[in-house]
């Protein structure tokens, strides 16, 4: 086809809206930006184009990619610093400094960040749908991305924090400044150094996942007041440092009407003995061949119940208690 | 994807007659026009499917001859290709074609871009689809500078993002005050 004689550019604008749609649609986001900078009317193309679904991930972690395209949890299309770099001109007049991008071992500056998120979410009429950060940013950082987000939507879907290192002071302060709602927290911290427990306010959530993969500094930043005073739906905590009596005190606030909207918790910890687990709480033992299932969509995991013990509280709701035993994390 | 099988030319009580915009008729089997939702639903409104109704010729004002020539080996091809399904989530970003296909949009964009118009206007989704694909074929892999000068758009950014300096607005660039168009190969402003 590249043999035509172009003798007459395609006059693409002039075409009715809905064969330039099917065009647009067939670029990929890349595509569709650059096609963004062609001028302010093809901007305005683009911005009045309904794309299909998709969702934008925000990577402020040390990530060749800052920006992905999600659809259907497959990565469809990403953005990273280098697109991102060639494409500084048309960005705030081009005022940011290239320096400001990816240097060596570190990733995109949070003003970068910013203004290509808020440029990316304009033209896609889209939020920032998940946003992954380091947790040892400075306390400023953090504020400073907190105060940005709250400008920018009411809600986030998820939020990933995740490293080897981690600053508590800044996480609160993210926390406690952050007024859009979070659906799903992901705190993977794998410091090895003790930190404080965190503000209350990393409980508002749907659904939390923490998580800490070195069983020498187990997580006991989450508390067991933090899990009383939660409206969490699903509370997923790995390498915990709870023991029995901690647990016993959970089991027995849900009992007394505490966590009203809980549907699953699931936690893992060092080896528990059942007397003192259950000790003052009536349950019921369930056959192992009684098989329950539950779907936890929130974490992406079906969960089966054999047998168990059913526990009651006084507006008839029961829970179900399942221990399991894995040598190797005992 | 191919679907040969012997053509069967149209007869009396199997065709309708349209008339193009410059008065050349064309008599087109009506199997054919089963690939056009504006003919399909012409020829059940008016029933021209019944052996006994009047088949008066179809004025097709948007569509010249040249054109109707070109749309009719295209559902000349596609006779016997199942019915097109459009899906969204099945936009497809990669370009490929079959040889046939290549062949018969190796045409010049103005041909190309009336093509497309006359593909929207007959609703045969198809073609129509074809052609957007092909046109995203020659965008994908540009950056804003490439596609500017590929479709000769004039950009309406007063201020050059490169450099900050204004840029001077061009009085020739546009038809209808909308337009950013210029069939004049003169390069944009960079």
């Amino acid at each position: 086809m590249d043999a035509v004689q172009v003798s007459k550019p395609f006059r693409i604008l002039k075409l009715p809206y809905v064969a330039l749609r099917n065009i647009i649609m067939h670029l990929d986001q890349l595509e569709v930006l650059d096609f963004s900078f062609i001028s302010k009317k093809c901007r305005s193309i683009i911005k009045s184009t309904k794309f299909v679904n998709f969702t934008v991930k925000l990577n402020m972690q040390t990530a060749r990619c800052p920006f992905a395209f999600v659809r259907e949890r497959k990565t469809i299309c990403e953005f990273s610093t280098e697109n991102l770099k060639i494409r500084n001109r048309y960005m705030n007049g081009g005022r940011i400094a290239l320096s400001q991008y990816s240097n060596e071992g570190e990733g995109i500056c949070i003003e970068c960040a910013q203004i290509w998120a808020d440029y990316i979410c304009d033209i896609f009429r889209a939020d920032i749908d998940t946003l992954d950060l380091e947790p040892n940013q400075s306390v400023e950082k953090m504020i400073s991305i907190a105060e940005w987000l709250n400008k920018r939507q009411s809600s986030l879907r998820c939020c990933y924090f995740y490293g080897t290192e981690t600053n508590s002071d800044s996480l609160d302060r993210f926390f406690e400044t952050a007024d859009f709602s979070i659906q799903k927290l992901v705190l993977q911290l794998n410091q090895t150094y003790k930190i404080s427990p965190l503000s209350h306010k990393i409980l508002n959530v749907n659904c939390l996942w923490a998580s800490s993969k070195n069983w020498r500094y187990p997580i006991d930043w989450v508390t067991v007041e933090h899990i009383l005073a939660s409206n969490c739906v699903t509370l997923w905590i790995e390498a915990s440092s709870f023991d029995e009596g901690d647990l016993n005190r959970f089991i027995k606030g849900w009992l007394n009407g505490n966590n009203p909207t809980m549907e699953f918790f699931h936690v893992i910890v060092k080896r528990l003995d059942p007397d003192l687990l259950f000790d003052g709480i009536r349950y019921e033992k369930k056959d192992n061949s009684l098989i329950r299932n539950y779907d936890c969509k929130a974490v992406g995991v079906q969960y089966e119940f054999k047998g168990g013990f059913d526990i009651r509280r006084s507006d008839g709701r029961v829970a179900t208690l399942q221990q399991e035993t894995h040598l190797q994390n005992p | 994807m191919s679907c040969e099988e012997p053509t069967t030319s149209p007869t009396p009580e199997n065709n309708i007659t349209v008339v193009s915009s410059d008065g050349k008729e064309f008599l087109l089997d009506l199997k054919l026009t089963e690939q056009s939702e504006t003919l399909a639903r012409l020829i059940s409104n008016f029933e021209y499917d019944r052996t006994d109704v009047k088949k008066d010729p179809v004025p097709l004002g948007n569509i010249t001859s040249a054109q109707m020539q070109k749309i009719i080996e295209w559902l000349q091809h596609h006779r016997y290709y199942p019915k097109w399904e459009q899906n969204d989530i099945h936009y497809s970003t990669s370009f490929t074609f079959e040889t046939w296909v290549e062949e018969y949009l190796n045409i010049p964009n103005n041909e190309m871009f009336e093509l497309l118009n006359a593909a929207n206007y007959l609703n045969i989704p198809r073609l129509f689809s074809t052609i957007c694909r092909i046109m995203a074929s020659r965008i994908t892999g540009k950056s804003a500078e490439q596609i500017r000068t590929v479709l000769n758009i004039k950009t309406d950014v007063k201020n050059d993002v490169y450099t900050g300096i204004p840029i001077q607005e061009d009085s020739s660039s546009s038809e209808d005050g909308m337009s950013e168009i210029s069939l004049s190969p003169s390069p944009p402003p960079i």
